[in-house]
This record gives C-alpha cells, sequence and structure tokens, in this order.
C-alpha cells in the first residue's frame, strides 16, 4: 500500500517547481483494499527546502496536514506551496512524505523544489555556477537566443517599455521571459537579484558577473562561462564602476523606495517616482562607457536581468506592503493617453503580441511569450494586466516565480480558499 | 516565518525608517509630480562653468537617471547633446570631459566619432587612449573598426591597448588566421591568447575546436590558457562532436577528478556538466 502524490505543473519528467504560491495537488492510495480509509500525514521532510500544506488555498499553510484517504484510491486534493523562507537549492531538496498516522510508516514521497529568485550577493556558489552555466549556454558567444532578447530593448524600442505606465509590468515580461528561456537550459536556474542599495561585492567578481578593470572590462576567471559573452559584434562586457565596490550603488534605499507614494503613479513613474531613482540611478551608477548605462546598449551587459530583478522585486514588495495587485484597484495602475499603446491594461505587449508597424517596433524578435508547464500563465500574448498579480493572490494562475523576502499572503478582501 | 508576522516586522521597519527621514520627505512631496520639471535646473547646473565639479557631475548623473524615462525626455535631447558638446573640448576637467565623450559617443555623434578616429590615426590629436576611444567607438555596433583597431594591434606597444584592439577584431571574419596564431603561440601574453580564444571561437568554430583541444591536452602550457580553451569547448556549438571523441572525454575525466589547477578542474567540470 502506497501513497501516490500528484502536483499540478509537473514537468515532462514529473518535476514539480514550487514558490510561495500555493497549487493544487492530491493523494490517492494505491494498491489499498476496496474498503474504507486511512490517515495520512503529508509533512515536509526534504533537506533544505520547507514545504507547507493547506485543504485550501491560503497563506496559512502548515508544514504537516492529514488527511483521511479511500483506501479505493481516490483522490484527495490539498494544497502545498514553498515554505516562505525556505527555498530549495536544487532540485530534490524539498521533499513531500507521505506517511500512515498510525504506524508511521512512510507510504511515498515526492521530490520537489521550491524555486524561488535569491539576492546575488548571498547567493551560494552552485547555484550562482548553474545560472552562470545556462547564461553563457543561451548567450553562444552572440549567437545564441540571448540575441533575442538583445534586440528588444533598443533607442528604437524605448517607448515600448519606458516613460509610461508600462514600465514595470513589460520589465516583469523580460525578466520572466529570460528566466523561462534559461530554465529550458536548466530547470533549477532563477535570475537572481542585484539588490543596489545594498553592498554587493560578490556579485562583481572574476566568479560572477567579473570584476571591473581599470580599462572598465569586466574581468573573468579563465574558464568562466561569460568569457566567451558578445553582443553586437561586441565581445566581452563594457563595464565600470561609479560606486565604492564595497557600498551600495547611487541609489536611494529600499524603504526609501517604499515611501515613495502608495498610489502606482507616485511609486512607478512620477516625477519622484522609482523609473529614475532608484531604477535609472542603479544604471547610471556604472561609468558614462558603461554598456548598462543607456537603454540602448544596457542589455549588452547582463547584470542589466540582474537590475531589473531587483526592480521587479521591490514592486513586488510594494505591492504587497500596499495590498496593490487587483487590476481593478485604480491605485495598482496608472492611466495615460488612449494613444499610448502597450501602457494600458487591457493591452498586449510587445514584442510578445508580434504586432509591428504603425506605433511599435518594425520588428517583434523572440515570438510569443514562451509556455512553461508549471503554470498557463501569463500565455502567448500577455496584456499588460496579466503581469500585475505574479503570485495570484487574488486568485487566477501565478506567473510561476518569487522573491525570497515577498510573502504569498491574501489581500483582506479574499478569503482563504476561494476565488 | 509566519506571513502575519512578516508583514507586521516589515511595516514596523518602514514606520521607524519614514520617523528619520519625515521632514525631508514632506518638502519632496511638495514639489510636482512631473519629472520633466527638474530637467532645466539640471542643464543648467551641467552647462554651468562657475559650478563646482562634484555639481556637475551630480546633474550629469541626475539626467542621466532621468534620461530613462524616454519620451518624457526627448524634446530636451537636442540641449543636453549641444551641452555636452562644450564640455567636450579641451580645457574641461578630464573627469566631466571623458564623461561627455562617452555620451556623445553612445549617442553615436559623428562630430565625436570622427575626433576619436583621427586620435587613434595621429596619437597628437587624440582625446583620450587608444584602447578608450576603441571602446568608445565600440558603442556603434556599424562603426566599421576592424581595419583601424588592426593598425592599432599592430603599432601599440602597451597591452591594455592590444586587448581592446582584439576585442573589435574578434568579430571581423579577416582576422581569424591573427587570432589563430596568437593562440597557438605560447609567447604571446595570456590575456591575448585568453581574448583569441574568444575570437577564433567566435569566427571560426571548427577551427578554433582543433587548436583547442590540443591546448587543454597540453600539460606544458599555462593553466588559464587552458582553462580558458576548455571553457570555450563547453559553450561552442561544437559541444557534442567533441564530446564524442571518447579519448578527449577521458582526458576531461582525468582533469575534472585529478587536476590540481583549480581552474582547469572547474572548466572540466563544466564541460561534462553540460548536457
Amino acid at each position: 500500500m502506497n501513497v501516490q502524490i500528484d502536483i499540478a505543473g509537473a514537468d515532462a519528467q514529473g518535476r514539480a517547481f514550487l514558490t510561495w504560491a500555493p497549487v493544487p495537488a492530491t493523494a490517492k492510495m494505491v494498491g489499498g483494499a476496496d474498503g474504507g480509509a486511512t490517515d495520512v500525514v503529508l509533512r515536509s521532510a526534504g533537506s533544505l527546502g520547507g514545504l507547507v500544506f493547506d485543504t485550501v488555498r491560503s497563506d496559512q499553510g502548515k508544514s504537516s496536514l492529514t488527511l483521511n484517504l479511500p483506501n479505493d484510491g481516490q483522490p484527495v486534493a490539498f494544497f502545498v506551496a514553498g515554505e516562505f523562507q525556505k527555498p530549495s537549492s536544487t532540485f530534490g531538496d524539498a521533499v513531500l512524505e507521505a506517511s500512515d498516522k498510525a504506524t508511521g510508516n512512510v507510504l511515498g514521497s515526492k521530490a520537489v523544489m521550491v524555486r524561488i529568485r535569491k539576492n546575488a550577493q548571498t547567493l551560494p556558489a552552485p547555484e550562482r555556477d548553474r545560472y552562470l552555466a545556462a547564461l553563457g549556454i543561451l548567450n553562444a558567444r552572440g549567437q545564441g537566443a540571448y540575441r533575442d532578447f538583445r534586440d528588444m530593448h533598443t533607442d528604437e524600442t524605448t517607448r515600448e517599455m519606458h516613460g509610461s505606465p508600462g514600465f514595470l509590468p513589460w520589465h516583469r515580461a523580460y525578466v520572466l521571459d529570460l528566466e523561462r528561456a534559461l530554465q529550458a537550459i536548466d530547470a533549477t536556474v532563477t535570475v537572481p537579484y542585484w539588490r543596489f542599495d545594498q553592498p554587493a561585492p560578490n556579485l562583481f567578481t572574476a566568479d560572477f558577473m567579473g570584476e571591473s578593470d581599470s580599462n572598465e572590462v569586466a574581468q573573468f576567471r579563465p574558464g568562466h562561462p561569460l568569457n566567451q559573452w558578445a553582443t553586437d559584434h561586441e565581445l566581452g562586457i563594457i563595464r565600470g564602476l561609479d560606486f565604492d565596490l564595497n557600498g551600495p550603488a547611487n541609489v536611494i534605499s529600499e524603504t526609501a523606495t517604499m515611501r515613495l507614494g502608495n498610489t502606482y503613479t507616485r511609486f512607478a513613474t512620477g516625477r519622484l517616482g522609482m523609473e529614475i531613482d532608484p531604477h535609472g540611478s542603479a544604471h547610471v551608477s556604472f561609468s558614462e562607457a558603461s554598456r548598462i548605462h543607456f537603454i540602448g546598449t544596457a542589455v549588452r551587459d547582463p547584470v542589466f536581468f540582474m537590475l531589473h530583478a531587483n526592480v521587479d522585486r521591490l514592486w513586488a514588495k510594494w505591492q504587497w506592503v500596499n495590498h496593490r495587485t487587483l487590476a481593478t484597484d485604480p491605485a495598482a495602475f496608472a492611466r495615460t493617453a488612449t494613444d499610448n499603446i502597450g501602457h494600458h491594461l487591457g493591452d498586449t505587449m510587445w514584442p510578445w503580441n508580434g504586432i509591428t508597424g504603425g506605433a511599435r517596433p518594425a520588428t517583434a524578435p523572440g515570438g510569443p511569450f514562451p509556455a512553461t508547464k508549471v503554470t498557463p500563465a501569463p500565455g502567448p500574448t500577455p496584456k499588460v494586466a496579466a503581469m500585475l498579480d505574479h503570485l495570484a493572490v487574488n486568485g487566477g494562475d501565478p506567473l510561476g516565480y518569487a522573491y525570497d523576502d515577498v510573502p504569498f499572503e491574501l489581500p483582506p478582501t479574499v478569503v482563504a480558499g476561494g476565488p | 516565518m509566519n506571513v502575519d508576522d512578516y508583514r507586521k516586522a516589515y511595516e514596523a521597519e518602514l514606520a521607524a525608517d519614514a520617523a528619520t527621514v519625515g521632514a525631508t520627505e514632506a518638502a519632496d512631496s511638495a514639489i510636482g509630480h512631473d519629472p520633466s520639471d527638474r530637467i532645466p535646473a539640471l542643464l543648467a547646473t551641467l552647462g554651468d562653468a562657475n559650478q563646482s565639479l562634484l555639481a556637475r557631475i551630480a546633474a550629469l548623473k541626475a539626467i542621466s537617471a532621468i534620461r530613462f524615462l524616454g519620451v518624457v525626455f526627448a524634446p530636451h535631447r537636442v540641449a543636453f547633446l549641444n551641452i555636452l558638446r562644450q564640455i567636450a573640448q579641451p580645457g574641461t576637467d578630464p573627469q566631466l570631459y571623458e564623461r561627455a565623450l562617452a555620451i556623445l559617443a553612445a549617442e553615436k555623434d559623428p562630430d565625436t566619432q570622427q575626433r576619436l578616429r583621427s586620435g587613434l590615426k595621429d596619437p597628437q590629436a587624440a582625446l583620450v587612449s587608444p584602447a578608450t576611444a576603441l571602446r568608445l567607438l565600440s558603442f556603434d555596433d556599424h562603426a566599421g573598426l576592424a581595419d583601424l583597431a588592426l593598425d592599432v594591434f599592430h603599432k601599440a606597444v602597451d597591452l591594455a591597448t592590444k586587448e581592446a584592439a582584439l576585442r573589435v577584431l574578434a568579430t571581423d571574419a579577416k582576422s581569424q588566421d591573427l587570432f589563430a596564431k596568437l593562440l597557438q603561440d605560447k609567447s604571446q601574453p595570456r590575456s591575448l591568447r585568453a581574448l583569441s580564444v574568444t575570437g577564433l571561437n567566435y569566427l571560426n568554430p571548427q577551427k578554433f575546436a582543433e587548436i583547442a583541444q590540443n591546448i587543454v591536452k597540453d600539460h606544458g602550457d599555462y593553466e588559464d590558457v587552458r582553462a580558458s580553451a576548455l571553457g570555450a569547448l563547453a559553450n561552442t556549438p561544437l559541444h557534442h562532436v567533441i564530446r564524442d571523441n571518447a579519448k578527449f572525454l577521458d582526458e576531461i575525466k582525468t582533469l575534472g577528478a585529478q587536476s590540481p589547477l583549480e581552474n582547469l578542474r572547474a572548466a572540466a567540470g563544466r564541460f561534462l556538466t553540460r548536457s
């Protein structure tokens, strides 16, 4: 008699990758008697990643849950999520274990991963190295799929993603698109964030994103996957730091960012909005010769995506603190001129929508938004609104990623179990 | 941590921080919400030679951050570039001068590009070092720098300039023989050989794979060059073909397991784990 556990969103190899957002799962007896039922205890039994369980979709999951499983094999539904602040390091270090409540005998288990975006400064070396290896393969000496990402963010495409309300949703989609491309290479990888308001000396090293030399060239350890980095027919990464390596970049702090305002307009795009500081200030914390300093060349430097993961994290945290994840909440997003295509909640976003010409750029590199087994969201041609609730705290499908310091918390208007 | 406790702790952190900055924030929030409000004053500070260097650099950084708003900054772009052109003249403090020059180069300003090119041909006319000039000209991926870079490479005596020139040549199809020669010449500086790894792998992966395998197997060659070559083999489109070479694969397995050289061991690990 065994217990079979099935988790929604498992990939072709049956592997489940979880975040803090609860996902549906079932447990059922296999090879049991025809009648009766067995009390089975689900618990988190991994070496590192933690799991929590509940019978409804909630933010109060516990590390164990007792289910009464019919012996005839009828499945019983439950919800499972990563335990906040107990992320995995690799696949299989989080384990869901099912045991007989009466005897304590283990009846089944399922290895999973609590796959979470983490602070690059404290990222364990094995995770760092997997990220770098995947990034190197994606770049493939300037001839890989990274070229599409490079072509998305240029001087010619600026209006799609800067200076308007769509700034944060577009970049959320952009980082997620890259992350999914990396996960197609190595499913255990996430994009680490560069917390630019804190010292991050471990990031700008020869082992990680490169140590800038006196000629403003990022230098890597021999054999490093980014030693072969190339974009736009440019070999290597031109980057000089205009801030103390052992200090923060020249940006406002996270708490100051949270105080920018509790409406999206003030927080994101206003005179003192975060698109300028900390976002723009982080970009220009590098020397003027640095490619990351300018919109048109910033993506030549892969630190771009770690910078923007942090921008996205700050938005996610602001959304969590202020409960601003609902598209119908007027304070959760900003209005803009009717003809400002691509920046309204109901607009599809370029380039994933494939629309070219007119107000849109002449080409749409990269194709539709990549699908993943983990979640159906945001779909192949995402709208701006699809990016607002990354953990789906208001219901629906989550985007399949989470940050190590932004929890899943149901808004006051949503009760556990619904919608 | 329970999510309710986590929220309370974070809200307390925000409240404590807000209490320390209340007065400043109140003053800030009294100003309008249009980002373009700030731009004229910042441009004036940047262009005013009577302002301190620090104030002018701070204004430049603030403008540069606002430029990320794209269309919001567009009406001010011409005025900004004109100020930069004034700054990028002899006599300006080098700290400000080089920053202005870099922004103009990033903007593909024709006059700036021409001045940088002239400086590479005639050191007397140079605005900046040759290595810096090549880096700035490389903002423009259609700059067509190969012939100039090759000339700089052969004439240069310092390593930094040669390295900068090779970075440009790494995408020039005509340069593959140069890279092959440098890569196999143990008397060349190792940094040039390491750059040749990337350059040849970019221009001719087949030829690179042949040479790189020999370098990796050569226990008499330098560790960093061997590690660079092996790291690149892990990232070449021919990776799967190379893996089919059983003898070479055994060699890499041995390096991964037994080499006392850390970089080489790590590169071997990456080669072997690449699926």
